[in-house]
């Protein structure tokens, strides 16, 4: 399958034969050499910036532990007052099977099934945006018109508690850092359903789907912990 | 992988690479599975009682089986190369320590001195007071004192 694939020892590139799938005329950067090494140097890279992502939600998780420990009462009651667990179990459901099929549209790249990655990315984009549709417009756009805005600007005039703005800013903080990372996974989603749509991925070469798709499970497994944190335990 | 001659263009030059292909049935299986612990999260957390703690330590156990399970078959760490397990593994040692060294910290200030447990949830302040006041440490006051006046049961 891949035996015509081109191979240069040292960077320099012989002509690629152009009667090949574009999947196979992927050339190596001259700096590695050759395909799997890019390849395996690019996921290596893609799993440190995972890490540093994760210290960043520990930031948050960190914050969440303190206040939970100072006012576990009031939390528990503002969880139930504040948040919809079902709406928040909707999303989780949507976001593990967009997980599972980012998960089979590499697959597919491995398989060379073209139109099931392409079916199988933009499936993965229409969770995406119907997560992001369920925030915004079941979540965020009601407590924002209810005054259920963090910290200072807090003015929802059924507040119990003086610790009532302080989950909700931890709330916003962590579930808005989490959206941005899903807006910016469906861009990247998108990004790649425009490269599959070139047939640019391949049983040989698929390195940037593979690495957005790392990144878009990253998404899915910090919602694993936000969803019962603050929608289910307080 | 390192040794790898360029020279051989061969047919199993990218079958050999740790470029694991899994059938859509185990991945299938591992979807199932996630959102049968996701309905045990919901169920748990809204109809089973184990106290404040306990409700919380089985909702991070769970959440943490899934995500053990997304890490290592969707993100293919469990057939990936080592060392990038290894980056995820003292990622999450630092993590731990970030966040468990803050709760020793946050969850044992009445143990120090009861006066900094103002902090602390009422019921917290009032059981270090109390120990504190049984060993001479602390001088009762007026809530103390009435504390200790009431008889339990109301």
């Amino acid at each position: 399958m891949s035996s015509n694939t081109p191979q240069s020892g040292e960077g320099f590139a012989p002509a690629v034969d152009p009667s090949l799938p574009p999947w196979q005329r992927h050339k190596h950067q001259p700096h590695w050499r050759n395909n799997d090494d890019e390849y395996q140097g690019a996921k290596l890279g893609m799993w440190l910036f995972l890490t540093t992502e994760l210290l960043l939600f520990s930031g948050m998780f960190c914050a969440y532990t303190i206040f939970r420990m100072l006012h576990s009462e009031d939390f528990e009651r503002a969880s139930h007052k504040y948040l919809d667990w079902e709406i928040g179990a909707i999303n989780t459901v949507v976001l593990l099977i967009s997980s599972f099929t980012v998960a089979l549209a590499i697959r597919n790249a491995q398989m060379n099934q073209q139109r099931a990655l392409k079916i199988n990315l933009f499936i993965t984009i229409l969770c995406g945006l119907f997560f992001l549709f369920a925030k915004i417009f079941y979540e965020y756009i009601p407590k924002i018109q209810e005054g259920k805005v963090p910290g200072a600007n807090f003015s929802y005039a059924g507040a119990e508690s003086a610790y009532d703005p302080l989950f909700m800013s931890i709330y916003w903080v962590s579930t808005a850092i989490h959206g941005s990372h899903v807006v910016i996974g469906v861009g990247l989603l998108a990004w790649c359903l425009w490269v599959a749509s070139k047939r640019r991925y391949g049983p040989t070469h698929y390195t940037s789907l593979e690495n957005v798709g790392l990144f878009w499970h990253l998404v899915d497994l910090i919602w694993i912990f936000l969803f019962p944190l603050l929608y289910l335990v307080g | 992988m390192s040794a790898h001659d360029t020279q051989h263009g061969g047919a199993d030059d990218h079958g050999s690479h740790g470029h694991h292909v899994v059938s859509w049935q185990f991945l299938f299986g591992i979807l199932v599975l996630l959102l049968i612990l996701t309905g045990l999260t919901v169920y748990t957390a809204l109809e089973v009682y184990l106290g404040d703690t306990g409700n919380l330590l089985l909702a991070l156990f769970i959440a943490s089986f899934k995500a053990a399970l997304v890490v290592g078959f969707f993100m293919h760490l469990h057939w990936d190369n080592k060392f990038n397990a290894v980056a995820l593994l003292f990622c999450l040692l630092a993590g731990v320590t970030f966040i468990g060294f803050t709760a020793i910290d946050i969850g044992s200030r009445h143990m120090v001195d009861p006066k900094r447990a103002e902090m602390m949830t009422p019921e917290v302040v009032k059981q270090a007071r109390e120990r504190a006041i049984a060993e001479g440490r602390l001088e009762p006051d007026n809530d103390d004192s009435a504390n200790q006046n009431e008889s339990p049961p109301e």
